[in-house]
């Protein structure tokens, strides 16, 4: 059966194989190569993005710093800065986000695992690409295009090596041998569709065949902002879908509600991009349609958190013995947050403030940070046991990880906001002197590095004990279908 | 250039919302939006069913001493 050819698996009329019911832990066993290679991709993309993020945020306050570097132009804050944003969006993110959610969608499909060594390859040249276009950055060949900075020549490379990982995942959906649709193959299957259709669009229409004036501002923040919501927020939101009921052993809170949420986000989400062109030279009635949609938002947010949260109410004991649970809830707290603030922060009268200043920054790490990063580590602390057969080797990195990563996020945010409101209000009034306002950041911009300097510390331990985790073969090692039942413990 | 444009935004647009408009068609005619409950249940197997919390610190399993 899993000999099949890539043609017949793409095309539905060609095969009559019949689907067998398969054990979820020989489909997490099959697994293993493919989501080992994006997790420790992952992992040391991680690390860089930090090692970038630090030098950008120490920088900005540290002059010394400023003028040491001053002479080397890929050391510069402009390269710095966005070679953070691309490493952490398209090397951490992406890669998490694609072993989660095709982690999830094989193991909701519950049968054989098909074609593993094409989605193996893809693996390995999405981040061929990644590096090429990191590279390339580094050496001056940056595009001034948010969220789409990296070089023309990595984007052929990207892009294939997408298009195999989506047909995979379409693949092990269409081979279910589940009738019904969860709501997270739902969201995973969208994110599939949607980010190709996103990066498509915005490469032709501002790379390649560029239009001209802003119109190519309004595709770049419609692209910058629905890889967000299109992309990376239904992979979590699939994650926390999954992963909140089957670590607690209960049904989400209401169904009905996570397939409205889902619906009701596909239906609003792709408009709300040209919010952060409020103010700009761009038609109005474009700028109304991108507020309206913003505030739309709140039905699938507020729909969303309803159902999480009462998922959760009598439960909250179980925070104590599963790490999973610990940052899935961490991350679905902060959906609910960024998610409201971002609504509010698209009307007219707040962005007014908000705009131009840390206050986006913050809101942009309480998203991809708070909610998304989080949620990925608890996803990561589930599956990498199943996959490994083997249990991580320490409790006390675990509990750092988490605390120094809420800790660390929780005084980014709220140092950010302050101060990025205050700078903001200060940018609006016509009497007081830019560089005053400047030195009245600093200690904002300082609590930012201090933050830092604890998610550096955060992300050092995961990545050890992520590392130690893959090389310890005398760890505790679990037999039988589902880990950490205590009667079937054996030492290797 | 204009026409271009249009036409490759057109089309994207029209191919997008004429797969979620079939996406959302398939599901209704598949019984998708029926019996949600059960739906919800259907992360559970005999492997990991449900009532049984299925994550927890290595070695820290509640009631149970190494």
């Amino acid at each position: 059966m899993s000999d099949s050819s890539l043609i017949q698996s793409v095309n539905p009329y060609s095969t009559n194989d019949q689907l067998v019911k398969v054990a979820l832990s020989r489909i997490d066993a099959s697994l293993r190569k493919p989501m080992v290679f994006f997790f420790s991709a992952s992992v040391i993309w991680l690390l860089l993005g930090t090692l970038f993020a630090m030098l950008a945020s120490l920088v900005m306050h540290w002059t010394w710093l400023r003028d040491l570097f001053g002479g080397i132009e890929p050391l510069s804050f402009g390269v710095v800065r966005t070679l953070h944003l691309n490493v952490m969006a398209y090397g951490w993110a992406t890669n998490a986000a694609f072993a989660v959610s095709l982690w999830i969608m094989a193991r909701l499909a519950r049968t054989e695992v098909r074609h593993l060594g094409l989605l193996f390859v893809a693996a390995v040249f999405w981040n061929v690409g990644v590096l090429v276009g990191i590279v390339g950055i580094f050496k001056g060949d940056m595009l001034s295009v948010e969220w789409l900075e990296m070089p023309a020549y990595a984007t052929p490379i990207l892009v294939l090596s997408y298009a195999m990982i989506g047909v995979w995942g379409l693949i092990s959906f269409r081979f279910r041998n589940n009738e019904h649709v969860y709501v997270s193959q739902w969201y995973i299957l969208a994110a599939l569709f949607w980010f190709p259709w996103l990066y498509t669009v915005a490469q032709l229409m501002i790379v390649f065949i560029p239009a001209r004036g802003v119109v190519q501002a309004i595709t770049n923040w419609w692209f910058a902002h629905n890889v967000l919501g299109l992309f990376l927020t239904p992979v979590g939101l699939a994650s926390v879908y999954y992963f909140m009921p089957k670590v607690l052993g209960k049904p989400i809170h209401s169904y009905y509600l996570s397939v409205l949420g889902f619906w009701s986000l596909a239906l609003f989400y792709n408009w709300a991009g040209v919010h952060h062109l409020v103010g700009g030279p761009i038609p109005v009635w474009v700028q109304s349609a991108g507020i309206v949609a913003s505030v739309m938002m709140v039905i699938p947010v507020i729909v969303t958190g309803i159902n999480h949260h009462v998922t959760m109410i009598g439960n909250f004991g179980a925070l104590k013995f599963s790490p999973t649970l610990r940052f899935i809830v961490f991350g679905a707290v902060s959906y609910t947050g960024t998610s409201l603030l971002g609504s509010a922060m698209a009307l007219r009268d707040v962005s007014v403030v908000t705009h131009f200043s840390h206050f986006t920054v913050a809101h942009a790490h309480h998203g991809m940070y708070a909610f998304f990063t989080m949620v990925m580590f608890g996803a990561i602390y589930y599956i990498m046991p199943r996959l490994m057969q083997r249990e991580w080797p320490s409790i006390f990195l675990i509990k750092a990880h988490f605390w120094t990563a809420a800790i660390g996020v929780t005084i980014y945010l709220v140092g950010l906001h302050i101060g990025g409101w205050i700078q903001g209000w200060e940018l609006g009034k016509t009497d007081t002197p830019v560089v005053e306002i400047g030195i009245k950041m600093i200690p904002w911009l300082m609590s930012r590095s201090a933050a830092g300097i604890i998610l550096t510390a955060s992300h050092i331990f995961f990545a050890i004990h992520f590392f130690w985790m893959l090389s310890n073969s005398s760890a505790l090692r679990r037999v039988g279908p589902a880990l950490f039942q205590p009667t079937e413990t054996v030492k290797s | 250039m204009w026409s271009l444009y249009v036409s490759i935004v057109g089309v994207f647009a029209m191919m997008f919302l004429l797969s979620a408009v079939y996406a959302l068609h398939w599901a209704s005619k598949n019984g998708q939006f029926k019996n949600f409950q059960e739906g919800a249940r259907t992360i559970f197997d005999e492997e990991e069913p449900e009532g049984v919390p299925t994550d927890y610190f290595p070695g820290q399993i509640p009631g149970h001493k190494k």
